[in-house]
C-alpha cells in the first residue's frame, strides 16, 4: 500500500503539491487525473523518491521512499518524457534494468516484445514514440515489481495498444500483486483502465474514490413524463445532480443505485425511461460540482 | 538485496557509449609516456651524452618530464570522466531516470567515481608498463626507477582525483550546462587571476611593492585552482622538495571529494536548472566574482588614463565594473535580461567591499608601504643587488673533503636573481625601519607629477637614491619582499651595518675561503683603468697575492670596507670540485666549479697595496701623470646638441680634476657620479688617451667645469677655449 500524508512541495513561490493525502490500495488501478499543472508529475516523482518532499511522508508498504534502496525496489516509475541511455538498445535496456531489479522475467520480456512487435536489438533512439511507451511498459510489467508508476504513458498510445496494455495490466493483477498508477490529464484515456481514480487540483487531492463505486452510485435517466407535476414530485424524490429537458424528454443525472432510482420513476408511470451509461467525464463533473467546484475550472 | 552496481555486469553495460574516454585516454598516455620517452631517447643519444649522463636524463624524465606530460592528460581525463558521469544532473528526465533506480545516492556516486578511475588507471597503467618496457629494452632499469615510476603512477592518480573531484564538485553544485561551465572555468582561473589582479594593484598604488608576488597573492597564483596546484606540485616534485604540498593535495583532494559527494548526495532534483542547487553558494559565488569584477573594470580604467584624471577614472570604473559585474551575473543566474537590476542590497554590499578594497590600496590602510615587520620576528635580512655595484661575489661553502656547494643568496630564493644577507641586528633593523620610513616619501618626490602607472621599482634619474630590493626572512619561515628608494648615504651606512654584523661580510668574500691551489689567474684592474693580469709565470706570487688579500679583508673593519677604492681585483678559480648539479640540462651531474669574484682593493689593504706596487701601476691617482682631460658639454637641456671640446690642461685643473676623476669601475654603488652635464669626457694619461670610462664624482665637480656647463647650456661660445 501506498500511503501519501500532507504532502507538500514547492518550487519557489509555486506550490505544485500542496499537502495532498493518499492511499493506494493493491490490485487495482490507480488513475491520478487533473490539469496540466495540477501538480500529478510531482506528486509520482515524489512517490518514486526522485524528489523529497518539503513537508509530509511518503511510504511504500511501511517504507519511506526516499533515499530507501528497499523501498525502490518495489516500484518501478516510467516518467512523462523519458531519458534512453545514448546508443542503447531494448535489450542492453533490460541488461541495466536487471542491475536493479533481480526478479525481472526475461523470458516474459522476449514474449512480451514479439507480441508488441518490438525488436531487441533496434537501438532505441530509432523507436517511435509509442514503441517507447510500449517498451517501457514492457520492462516495468518486466521487473516484477509490486507498483508501477507511469507518468501520462498512455498519451500516445493507439486504442489497440492501449487495450493490449490494459489487458497485460489486468492479467499482471491476476497473477500477482500488482498495482499500476496512471497519472494522466485524459479522463476518457483512463476510463476504461482505472479501478480508482484520484483527482488531483491544485496540488489537492480533490477525491479520491474506486470509480465502479462512483459509477454505481450515479446514473444518468432519460425519460418522459405524463405531466409537469410529475415531473417535480420526481426531482423532489430522487438526489438530482442535474436536470434538463430536450423537448419533452426529461434527462436526469441523479445519486442512488440503478434500483431505487429505477423504482421512484416507474411509480410515476413514464410513458419512456431509458438509464445511459455515464463517463468518467461526467461523473468527474458531478462529484466536484458536489464538492464546490466548477468542472471548467478543472479540465 | 542492495543492487549490483559493483558488478562486472553492470559495468560492462555502463560502458556502452562512454567507450571513447578510455580509448582517448589511451592514446593520451601513449603520447604523454611511450612516445615521448622514444623521441627523448633518439634525442639524447643524437647528443652524444655520456652513459652516465643519459642515465641521469632517463630518471630526470621519470621525476619531471613524464609528471608533467602525464599530468595534461590526467587534467583532460579528470574533466571528460565527471562530466561525462555527472552531466545527467542537468537534465531532469535523466535525473528522473536515474533517481527512482533503487539505489541510493552515496553507492551512486562512488560507483561512478570508480568507474572514472577504472577509465584512467587501466590505460594508464598499460601505457606506462609499455614505457618501462622500452627504457629496459635500452637498457634503463633499476630499482629506482621502479620507485620514481611508482610515486608517478601514484601522485598521477591523486592529482587525477584532484581535477575530477573539483570538476564533480562544480557539476553537483550547478543547476545548469551554463552556470556549470563558467563555474569550471571560475574555478581554474580565479585564483591565477584574482592574484595577477591583486599584482597589478600593488604595483600602481603601492610604492615600496617588489618584483614577483610573494605570500597570499603567491598561494593565490600557485594553490587556489585545482590545476595550478597540481601543476605546483609536479614542480615541487621534480625539485624534490614536496612534503608540504603532498600533503595540502591530499587534503584538498579529500576535502573536493567530500563535498562533491554531499553536494550529490544532497542535491534537490527539482533545483535542477536553477544557476545553483544551494541558493547560498550563488550568493558566495557572486560576490566572489562582483567584487573583484567590479575592481578589474576599475583597473581597466585606470591604465587606459594617462594624465591627472586617471583616479577619477578608476573610480568611474569601479562604479561602473561593480554594476555590469552583478548584472551580468543576474543575467547568469536567472538567464533573464530583465533581472540585471535584481538583489539591489546584494550589489549595494558588493559594492560596498569593491570600495572598501579600493581605498585600502589608495589610502595605504594596511601601512603596507611603511610595513617593517617586528625586530624578534626578523632572522635575516637580505637585500638584491643594486644595478650599479661592480663587485662580483659568489657565497660559497667549502666542505671538509675540499668540495664546494653553492649557497643560494639569491634574493627570491630560488636563484634566480643574485643579491646579499645582512643578518639581523638591532642597527640593521633601525637603519632599515628609518629607510622604510623615508622611502615613501622619497618615491612620492621622485614620482612627483609624472603620470607613471606603475610606482614599484622606481628609478631615480637624478642618481641621488638607489632602488633596493630587501627581502624580510622571518622566523616563521616566510619572507616579505620590499622595495625601497633610498639615498646613497642611507644605503651606504646599511652596507655597514651589514659589515658590522659580519654575515655581509663572511658571505660575500666567502670564496677567499678555498684553497689556492685553485688561483689560475689574478687580474688587476688599477685606478687608471688599465687591465692587466698579474704574475702569469708566478703561481706563488699570485697566491701570496691572494693570501694578502685575505688577510687583508679579515682585518678591515667595515668603514674600510665602505671606502674608496684604489683597485680591484678578479680572482680566477677553476677546476673547483663540485658537490651539486652544474649542468641544468643534466639533472644530477657533477663537475666542476670556476669562479672570477672581483674586490674592490682599499687602500687600508697595506700587504695587498704593497704587492700591487711591485708591478710599477699607480695605486692612486696622485701618482698618475694626468695630462688633459677634454670635455665636450650639453648645450640644451634635451642633450642633443652638444659644444665644442674643451681641454683642460692647466696644472691647477688638472689637480682637481685628479681628486675628482674616478674609473667608473671604481666607483662604488654608495657614491655618486655627477650624470648628465657632458656627453663625452675624454682623459689623456702620459699623452695617452684612456680607453676606459670615466666619472667626476659629484661631490668633487671643479668649479670651472660646472661654470663651464652652465656656460655651454647659455650658448656662450666655447670654441676659444
Amino acid at each position: 500500500m501506498i500511503e501519501v500524508k500532507e504532502c507538500s512541495k514547492a518550487f519557489g513561490t509555486v506550490k505544485a503539491v500542496n499537502k495532498a493525502t493518499l492511499d493506494i490500495g493493491v490490485r487495482e488501478v490507480f488513475g491520478l487525473v487533473g490539469s496540466n499543472g495540477a501538480g500529478k508529475s510531482t506528486l509520482l516523482r515524489m512517490m518514486a523518491g526522485i524528489m523529497k518532499p518539503d513537508e509530509g511522508e511518503i511510504q511504500i508498504d511501511g517504507m519511506p521512499v526516499y533515499e530507501n534502496e528497499e523501498a525502490k525496489k518495489l516500484f518501478f516509475y516510467i516518467s512523462d518524457d523519458s531519458y534512453f541511455p545514448a546508443n542503447y538498445t531494448a535489450i542492453d535496456l533490460v541488461r541495466f534494468y536487471r542491475n536493479f531489479y533481480p526478479q525481472f522475467r526475461i523470458q516474459l520480456f522476449h514474449e512480451l516484445m514479439e507480441q508488441f512487435h518490438l525488436e531487441e536489438n533496434r537501438r532505441i533512439t530509432t523507436f517511435s514514440k509509442g514503441m517507447k511507451k510500449q517498451l517501457l511498459v514492457i520492462i516495468g510489467v518486466c521487473a516484477a515489481t509490486k507498483y508501477l508508476f507511469c507518468d501520462e504513458t498512455f498519451d500516445g498510445l493507439d486504442p489497440v495498444m492501449r487495450q493490449a496494455v490494459k489487458s497485460l495490466f489486468a492479467a499482471e493483477i491476476m497473477n500477482r500483486e500488482f498495482t499500476p498508477v496512471i497519472a494522466s490529464h485524459n479522463l476518457r484515456e483512463l476510463e476504461d483502465i482505472c479501478d480508482h481514480v484520484g483527482l488531483l487540483h491544485k496540488g489537492g487531492i480533490l477525491l479520491s474514490k474506486d470509480l465502479e463505486d462512483m459509477k454505481f452510485h450515479i446514473h444518468k435517466i432519460q425519460c418522459v413524463l405524463s405531466g409537469r407535476q410529475q415531473e417535480k414530485e420526481l426531482e423532489k424524490e430522487l438526489q438530482v445532480l442535474k436536470a434538463q429537458h430536450q423537448g419533452s424528454l426529461l434527462m436526469i443525472t441523479a445519486r442512488g443505485t440503478r434500483s431505487e432510482i429505477m423504482e421512484k420513476i416507474q411509480a410515476k408511470n413514464p410513458l419512456f425511461m431509458e438509464v445511459l451509461p455515464l463517463t468518467l467525464e461526467e461523473i468527474f463533473i458531478s462529484e466536484t460540482e458536489v464538492a464546490g467546484y466548477e468542472i471548467k475550472n478543472l479540465f | 538485496m542492495k543492487s549490483k552496481i559493483y558488478s562486472s555486469r553492470y559495468m560492462k553495460v555502463t560502458s556502452k557509449g562512454l567507450v571513447w574516454i578510455p580509448a582517448f585516454v589511451t592514446i593520451g598516455f601513449l603520447l604523454a609516456f611511450p612516445v615521448a620517452e622514444l623521441i627523448m631517447l633518439g634525442n639524447w643519444f643524437g647528443m652524444e651524452y655520456t652513459a652516465r649522463e643519459i642515465n641521469a636524463l632517463y630518471a630526470n624524465l621519470w621525476q619531471n618530464g613524464f609528471m608533467i606530460t602525464g599530468l595534461a592528460v590526467a587534467a583532460l581525463a579528470a574533466l571528460f570522466n565527471g562530466i561525462s558521469q555527472f552531466w545527467y544532473l542537468y537534465s531532469p528526465r535523466k535525473i528522473d531516470f536515474y533517481h527512482s533506480l533503487p539505489v541510493k545516492r552515496n553507492r551512486m556516486f562512488w560507483y561512478k567515481t570508480l568507474q572514472s578511475l577504472l577509465y584512467f588507471w587501466v590505460p594508464y597503467l598499460v601505457m606506462e608498463f609499455f614505457a618501462i618496457c622500452i627504457g629496459a629494452m635500452r637498457g634503463f632499469f633499476s630499482l629506482h626507477l621502479m620507485k620514481l615510476a611508482f610515486l608517478m603512477m601514484v601522485f598521477h592518480l591523486m592529482l587525477y582525483l584532484l581535477m575530477y573531484f573539483s570538476v564533480v564538485l562544480v557539476i553537483c553544485i550547478t543547476g545548469h550546462l551554463l552556470m556549470g561551465a563558467l563555474l569550471l572555468v571560475a574555478a581554474v582561473a580565479y585564483g591565477p587571476v584574482l592574484s595577477v589582479l591583486l599584482d597589478l594593484y600593488e604595483m600602481a598604488f603601492y610604492y615600496t611593492r617588489s618584483e614577483s608576488p610573494y605570500g597570499f597573492v603567491k598561494w593565490l597564483k600557485e594553490m587556489v585552482s585545482p590545476f595550478t596546484i597540481s601543476y605546483t606540485f609536479v614542480k615541487k616534485y621534480a625539485e624534490g622538495n614536496y612534503g608540504g604540498i603532498l600533503i595540502a593535495v591530499i587534503l584538498v583532494t579529500a576535502a573536493l571529494g567530500g563535498l562533491g559527494y554531499y553536494a550529490f548526495v544532497h542535491r534537490r532534483s527539482e533545483r535542477t536548472g536553477m544557476a545553483f542547487v544551494f541558493p547560498w553558494i550563488g550568493t558566495v559565488v557572486k560576490f566572489l566574482i562582483v567584487v573583484p569584477g567590479g575592481l578589474g573594470i576599475g583597473f581597466i580604467f585606470y591604465m587606459l588614463s594617462s594624465d591627472s584624471s586617471r583616479t577619477i577614472w578608476w573610480i568611474f570604473g569601479l562604479i561602473l565594473g561593480t554594476l555590469f559585474a552583478g548584472g551580468i551575473m543576474e543575467i547568469i543566474y536567472y538567464r533573464d535580461f530583465r533581472r540585471f537590476f535584481s538583489h539591489k542590497i546584494q550589489l549595494v554590499i558588493n559594492g560596498a567591499c569593491v570600495a572598501l578594497v579600493a581605498c585600502v590600496f589608495f589610502f595605504d590602510l594596511t601601512g603596507y608601504d611603511e610595513y617593517v615587520p617586528s625586530y624578534d620576528k626578523i632572522e635575516n635580512i637580505a637585500i638584491g643587488s643594486v644595478d650599479t655595484e661592480c663587485e662580483t661575489a659568489y657565497n660559497v661553502k667549502v666542505n671538509e673533503d675540499g668540495t664546494v656547494t653553492m649557497l643560494d643568496s639569491g634574493y627570491y630564493l630560488n636563484g634566480d636573481s643574485t643579491g646579499n644577507d645582512l643578518g639581523i641586528d638591532q642597527n640593521l633593523f633601525d637603519s632599515m625601519k628609518e629607510i622604510a620610513k623615508e622611502s615613501k616619501e622619497t618615491c612620492k618626490e621622485i614620482v612627483g607629477n609624472s603620470t607613471a602607472l606603475w610606482f614599484s621599482n622606481l628609478w631615480d634619474p637624478s642618481g641621488n637614491t638607489l632602488g633596493l630590493k630587501v627581502r624580510y626572512d622571518l622566523k616563521s619561515g616566510s619572507a616579505i619582499y620590499r622595495y625601497y628608494m633610498v639615498s646613497l648615504d642611507d644605503i651606504k651606512s646599511l652596507w655597514k651595518e651589514g659589515m658590522a654584523e659580519g654575515t655581509l661580510k663572511a658571505e660575500r668574500y666567502s670564496i677567499l675561503n678555498l684553497d689556492d691551489k685553485y688561483v689560475d689567474e689574478v687580474r688587476c684592474d688599477f685606478i687608471t683603468g688599465q687591465s692587466i693580469f698579474l704574475f702569469q709565470d708566478n703561481k706563488a706570487k699570485k697566491q701570496l697575492l691572494v693570501d694578502a688579500f685575505r688577510q687583508d679583508v679579515e682585518e678591515a673593519d667595515p668603514k674600510v670596507l665602505t671606502g674608496k677604492p684604489c683597485a680591484s681585483l678578479t680572482i680566477g678559480y677553476s677546476d673547483v670540485p663540485s658537490v651539486e648539479g652544474t649542468d641544468d640540462m643534466v639533472v644530477g651531474k657533477t663537475g666542476d666549479y670556476s669562479f672570477s669574484p672581483c674586490f674592490y682593493v682599499f687602500p687600508q689593504f697595506k700587504r695587498t697595496v704593497e704587492i700591487l706596487k711591485e708591478t710599477g701601476y699607480p695605486m692612486s691617482m696622485d701618482d698618475v701623470n694626468l695630462s688633459s682631460v677634454e670635455v665636450q658639454y650639453y648645450m640644451n637641456e634635451n642633450q642633443n646638441e652638444v659644444s665644442s671640446p674643451i681641454i683642460y690642461n692647466k696644472p691647477e685643473q688638472l689637480s682637481e680634476l685628479k681628486k675628482a676623476l674616478r674609473c667608473y669601475q671604481m666607483v662604488p654603488f654608495w657614491e655618486k657620479r655627477e650624470l648628465d652635464s657632458w656627453d663625452s669626457l675624454k682623459v689623456v694619461i702620459d699623452g695617452v688617451e684612456s680607453e676606459v670610462a670615466w666619472s667626476i664624482m659629484a661631490k668633487d665637480v671643479p668649479e670651472f667645469m660646472k661654470e663651464d656647463s652652465q656656460r655651454a647650456l647659455s650658448f656662450e661660445v666655447l670654441d676659444e677655449e
